[in-house]
């Protein structure tokens, strides 16, 4: 071997030393966790058992005081995150094995509002259950490839009976149930979320099971779990999400939606 | 070749070269050899491409020696105490190791309240028995067949030491504990003979079906289009079958290597919900192991593969096809008007939300049994590897 010459060695040092430089100083962002909680409301003890509350979410964004967003980039902590997707749950198995936080980085430092979406994207929605990767492999949250994964599930009981509310995207056309469609579903039914007037990063995002209990108190049959345009049942629980059943998108936004809030409930804390 | 391209420049080097290879070398084929002799040789899934590796106890590894063992153990019926029934006798190959009738019968002639289980990717399987939160292994749940006493099964509760004697006089019994337990003095006992069998259930591993052969390998021509509209409406939120029989084994209670443990719930289907306050010899399922009035009549959602081979069905054998099957959860459960166990099911306060009813066209019902039936793996109730291991006098014996 020919010894590099001196010039050479000169320059190659330097290098190293700027692309160090710039790792250390480049990567502005910050650890950040942001935190779910159930919030039975003003509903209280009338619920009976929450026997399942899971929902995905994605496209997370912080927001601070002058509406600027930084989007949260999630760390890959299997099995309920991925750097695309994070999978909460608020209930898990007996009361263990839950995950209530979004874990990932962000730059930015004073945050006073947080944008994501609740859901999973269509390119990640249907795929083999078999051969997906955490977060997405639940076979109780996957209804086939074709219509996908139910974004929201949650499964009450009071006194008298179980309710179910499933959301997932609809009107997904593919030539079974266990192949993938082509194109997007023609209802997404993915909820946008956004939440402003509180630190992400330090007071949770409260999760209203109440507006879900109340909407089962309305309900004709006890499950609304994929035909939200026509299932009578459905039409309270699908007004708490800012969608439109008609076509599976946002009303204005989403901004109706009362599922996410950041109000603490009047019974929960006075 | 290392040591020739060294001896190029240093002579000396080489000698001592060969001389740590040959060390190393002798070291390795020890180990190798040791590792064989002592652990036993480990055993290779095979599983299709992306399905995951079932989780196995940290205290049994798997090995072919274990399941070898194991494999003589299932089928012999000299485990029960008066030497007539084998694990094989109630759990049979050809039926997806299940029995065609109604309710098992132990060894002595005792009723069991329940069916038979099919035993079809246990492997997978989060819990065990129709109705057991508690209970997670294979090994744990041997127990129960083997020493279970409410009914007898095959009683070897107090006959311990006598069965063990026929196992320890046996020439094929001492080697094959001595190859599958090599550590231990006294191998031949209870704790290794569930280890076993454990090992040689847990390697019952179906995924060769037509539905298969569709979903996950892709084969358009592998289901007919009966088929094909029949899993359509199994999978649609009209029938919401796949809601407790869902995922890649079609039961809710999976549990594997790269999952998190699974949400284990068991259901009221409306098979029945008896008016009277108690009634003798009633199974009231997941209610008689937590005490908790919320779990009356809460059962497991078995795997639906291999089916059509393991009728009847229910935890009680009380439905004799897939057909009424069907028309059961059609009906949105099941209403008994006569006798002690009489009472309107459909209308069971804890009915799981997804047993609403639903209506089918005769057509359509064709289609969703021809479906389930598509989820039959001839392979697995024929695989020699699974089958009686003894002549054909001693299997006659069962």
């Amino acid at each position: 071997m020919v010894p590099l010459p001196r010039t050479f060695r000169i320059i190659f040092l330097s290098w190293l030393t700027i692309i160090g430089l710039v790792a250390c100083v480049g990567d502005r962002s910050n650890s950040v966790v942001v935190q779910f909680e159930m919030d039975r409301g003003d509903a209280g003890n009338a619920i009976g058992e929450v026997r399942d509350l899971r929902f995905y979410v994605h496209d997370v964004e912080l927001l601070d005081a002058s509406g600027q967003a930084y989007p949260l980039a999630l760390t890959a902590l299997a099995p309920w995150q991925s750097a695309d997707l994070a999978l909460i749950d608020l209930v898990g198995q007996q009361q263990t094995n839950l995950n209530t936080a979004l874990r990932g980085r962000a730059q930015g430092e004073q945050f006073s509002g947080i944008r994501f979406k609740v859901g999973v994207p269509f390119t990640l929605n249907h795929v083999n259950l078999v051969t997906a990767a955490p977060p997405l492999d639940r076979g109780d949250l996957f209804w086939s490839w074709q219509t996908g994964y139910k974004f929201l599930r949650a499964d009450l009981t009071d006194a008298n009976r179980e309710w179910s509310f499933h959301l997932g995207s609809t009107g997904c056309v593919s030539a079974s149930a266990v192949r993938a469609p082509d194109q997007p579903c023609s209802r997404p039914n993915l909820i946008r979320v956004e939440l402003r007037g509180f630190d992400p990063t330090k007071e949770p995002i409260r999760v209203r099971i109440d507006e879900l209990f109340k909407s089962m108190s309305t309900l004709q049959s006890s499950v609304c779990t994929g035909d939200y345009e026509y299932d009578r049942g459905c039409a309270d629980v699908i007004s708490k999400t800012g969608l439109q059943a008609s076509n599976g998108e946002c009303m204005n936004d989403c901004r109706g939606q009362r599922l996410f809030t950041v109000h603490v409930s009047s019974a929960t804390h006075q | 070749m290392w040591s020739t391209l060294i001896a190029g420049r240093h002579p000396d080097a080489a000698r001592r070269m060969r001389g740590f290879a040959l060390s190393i070398g002798s070291m390795l084929l020890g180990l190798t050899i040791g590792g064989c002799g002592f652990n036993g040789t480990e055993y290779r899934w095979q599983l299709p491409d992306g399905f995951p590796t079932p989780l196995v106890p940290e205290d049994n590894p798997l090995t072919v020696e274990k399941i070898e063992l194991g494999r003589r153990l299932f089928y012999d019926t000299r485990l029960s105490a008066n030497a007539r029934q084998a694990c094989a006798s109630c759990h049979r190959q050809e039926h997806a190791f299940s029995e065609p009738s109604a309710i098992a019968i132990g060894s002595t002639g005792q009723k069991h309240r329940r069916n038979s289980m099919a035993l079809v990717n246990v492997a997978y399987s989060a819990t065990f028995t129709w109705a057991h939160p508690g209970i997670t292994t294979l090994e744990r749940h041997m127990l129960i067949p083997l020493f279970g006493d409410a009914p007898i099964e095959m009683g070897a509760g107090g006959h311990e030491k006598e069965i063990l004697q026929r196992l320890k006089v046996e020439a094929d019994y001492q080697r094959l504990f001595a190859e599958a337990f090599p550590f231990q003095r006294n191998r031949i006992n209870f704790d290794n003979v569930s280890k076993a069998i454990a090992s040689f259930v847990r390697t019952f591993v179906s995924f060769d079906s037509p539905f298969d052969r569709y979903a996950y390998g892709g084969d358009d021509s592998a289901l007919t289009e009966s088929e094909i509209r029949g899993m359509n409406l199994f999978m649609s939120e009209r029938l919401e079958c796949s809601h407790c029989h869902s995922g890649f084994n079609f039961s809710q209670f999976v549990t594997h290597e790269s999952n998190a443990p699974a949400e284990s719930p068991f259901h009221v289907t409306g098979l029945y919900h008896i008016e009277a306050q108690s009634a003798d010899g009633f199974d009231f399922g997941l209610f008689e192991v937590t005490s908790n009035p919320a779990d009356k009549d809460r059962f497991k959602a078995p795997t639906l593969r291999n089916i059509e081979y393991s009728a009847p069905y229910m935890h009680d054998g009380s439905l004799a096809t897939l057909e009424e099957v069907l028309d059961f959860y059609a009906a949105g459960g099941r209403e008994i008007t006569q006798g002690v166990w009489r009472g309107d099911g459909r209308k069971h306060p804890a009915k799981s939300a997804f047993v609403r009813g639903f209506v089918l066209t005769e057509q359509e019902k064709q289609d969703v049994i021809s479906f389930l039936h598509s989820l039959s793996d001839e392979r697995f109730v024929t695989d020699p590897r699974f089958g009686n291991p003894f002549a054909p006098d001693r299997a006659r014996r069962e």
